[in-house]
């Protein structure tokens, strides 16, 4: 599936606006506030039915406008059209708007679209994934789970409404005012769910394991030295550790049902002091090696560069893969996602972006903000579209000299 | 709020605070008012403490009911099954259950769903009337209906082992596909509810 247009009525610092994105590349410029990320959220939003960054959703929509809307063309190889059109109200919306997602003119599920088309979002605080804190890992994870999984997409969802529930009633026992029996009800839901979660990252993380090497070395491919040398190795550690010793092997989540029970019993004492869950997917992580040690503590910058690309690269392929075993198809270019690249290249080395974007394009329709054009890489810059953002307005950009 | 008189300013405020209504309703409910007849504005008015002075609970099953009418009008029903009660979160479940016409025991309302985050432990909800209830008279069976969400499962949970022993059966409504929906428009969870749900199919 690919993106043939792009088009926004009050959408964030849009009153309308209109994009349509080359089949390969494309190139939204403007300088830093001017609205550039506004138009990778919108599709991001359409795809996926929330937003990266609002909190709530009215925050897409355009200052005392009553409503947004976000409309996107698809267009699969055989070139048959398919019209996304997605309404988001906004604070001043009377009750008859609602949000509501069309596909061709029918109702569907917001969310629901990921069955037809997936994107792929690369910010640039992901330049910090491997060093960031844990909860930037498993948001790396579950952004995969969320467009292919739709029921670990659910399990997201209830999964932290279990754990606030939980977590209350661990204060309210610490405070005396509630049984430890209670927490009965709340221990099955959190061990059936989270169990069925960490099973479905651990495969993601075998998924991507299978990639990493071979796009590793692409990306690395012209990096001086012995930058790019070395296996990486990714691993899910979970938070069942000693109850759960051979971790790497399993992934049924009936057999991490009963590990999860135990170790929630040996917690049991300090989960109420802390008035906190303390198993679960919530508190899991992924770590990655690189030639046998921890990336966060002992590789480089630039090392630690290519493997987020090649972790990038590869979520990319695994979210293209995932449709092709659902589809009839095969392996064709119509399960490619769009890739939207958020002013990535400005962190990134001249060789390095080069290498990444060529990889991209392979991989899928790319869509690319820079402040900067002269990060653009050389070979792309007297070939691509530009279109220019401007205080809310957009435009098609004589070619770049 | 500037530029708007007292009076006006309250109603809005206090129109405000109903549940599903914001600012702009408010404001466009106050202005209806000022708009009606003094007889109506007074009539809202006078529904409104009639509700809180006539309306009492049922102390038998919790439900609401007016004042001078305990037990209420289900419960005082001589022709409805005793031996079966029907527990829901809300009165208005108890409405929703009765349009149906497919139930006639009686009910007992729970003014709730266990909802540690909203700080509503079992002790907030009326799980200790009815167990008292159970208690004093024979029951064959509970039918647990609270709603198929996270709390009220905590809820049913709870409720089914305070009521087991206590009482001949205790049952859930069951949960799957709606009446007249598609299967291929059915979320997992639901489909995966109904099959764990099926039954044998009854031959006439």
């Amino acid at each position: 599936m690919r993106l043939t247009r792009l088009s926004l009525e009050q959408y964030r610092s849009y009153a309308a606006a209109e994009l349509h994105p080359d089949p390969g590349l494309t190139i939204i410029a403007g300088p830093n506030g001017a609205g550039k990320t506004n138009l990778l959220e919108a599709i991001w939003v359409a795809v996926t039915g929330r937003s990266n960054r609002a909190a709530a959703d009215h925050e897409l929509v355009r200052h005392g406008a009553p409503w947004a809307r976000i409309r996107l063309d698809l267009s699969d190889e055989h070139l048959n059209p398919s019209r996304v059109e997605l309404v988001v109200p906004g604070v001043e919306a009377g009750p008859e708007v609602r949000k509501r997602l069309l596909v061709n003119g029918l109702s569907r599920r917001p969310s629901s679209l990921t069955e037809t088309v997936r994107a792929v979002l690369f910010r640039p605080e992901e330049m910090l994934l491997l060093v960031g804190p844990p909860s930037d890992r498993r948001r790396f994870l579950d952004g995969i789970l969320t467009q292919s999984d739709r029921r670990a997409a659910r399990d997201l969802v209830d999964l932290a409404r279990v754990v606030a529930q939980r977590n209350a009633l661990l204060r309210a026992i610490r405070a005396d005012e509630a049984q430890p029996a209670q927490l009965d009800f709340w221990d099955e839901q959190l061990v059936t769910i989270g169990s069925r979660l960490m099973a479905a990252r651990v495969a993601v993380v075998a998924r991507l394991a299978e990639r990493i090497g071979a796009l590793h070395a692409a990306v690395a491919a012209g990096d001086e030295g012995d930058e790019g040398a070395g296996e990486v190795r990714l691993e899910y550690l979970d938070s069942l550790r000693d109850a759960w010793p051979e971790r790497a092997s399993m992934a049924a989540a009936g057999e991490l049902e009963g590990p999860f029970r135990t170790r929630l019993a040996e917690v049991r004492q300090k989960e109420i002091w802390n008035g906190s869950t303390l198993v679960g997917p919530h508190r899991d992580d992924l770590r990655v090696e690189l030639a046998g040690r921890d990336v966060a503590s002992h590789a480089s910058r630039g090392q630690q560069r290519t493997i987020i690309l090649a972790l990038k690269l590869a979520e990319t392929e695994l979210l293209a893969a995932d449709r092709n075993s659902a589809d009839t198809g095969g392996a064709d270019e119509t399960a490619q996602p769009v890739v939207l690249l958020d002013d990535v290249f400005s962190e990134l080395d001249a060789e390095r972006a080069a290498r990444a974007l060529e990889l991209l394009m392979q991989r899928g329709q790319v869509l690319v903000t820079m402040a900067d054009l002269s990060t653009l890489p050389k070979r792309h810059r007297h070939s691509v579209a530009v279109w220019q953002v401007d205080a809310g307005q957009l435009r098609l950009a004589p070619r770049v000299a | 709020m500037a530029g708007l008189i007292a009076p006006v300013a309250r109603l809005i405020e206090e129109f405000g605070k109903l549940p599903g209504v914001g600012q702009k309703t408010a404001q466009r409910l106050t202005y209806h008012m000022l708009r009606t007849s003094a007889e109506e504005a007074r009539a809202l008015a006078a529904a409104l403490v009639a509700v809180k002075e006539q309306v009492g609970y049922c102390s038998v099953c919790c439900n609401i009911t007016e004042r001078d009418v305990d037990p209420c009008s289900i419960c005082g029903d001589a022709r409805r099954d005793a031996l079966r009660i029907c527990v829901v979160e809300e009165p208005l479940d108890v409405l929703a259950i009765e349009r149906t016409g497919e139930f006639h025991g009686r009910y007992h309302v729970l003014h709730g769903a266990i909802s540690p985050m909203d700080g509503i432990g079992p002790e907030r909800i009326r799980a200790r009337e009815l167990v008292l209830r159970v208690s004093d008279q024979e029951i064959d069976e509970v039918i647990l209906a609270t709603n198929p969400n996270l709390e009220g499962e905590a809820t049913a949970m709870y409720l089914a082992d305070l009521l087991s022993g206590k009482v001949g059966s205790v049952t859930r409504i069951a949960r799957g596909l709606p009446v007249g929906g598609d299967l291929e428009y059915a979320d997992d969870v639901t489909l995966i509810r109904s099959f764990q749900g099926r039954r044998q199919v009854e031959r006439a």
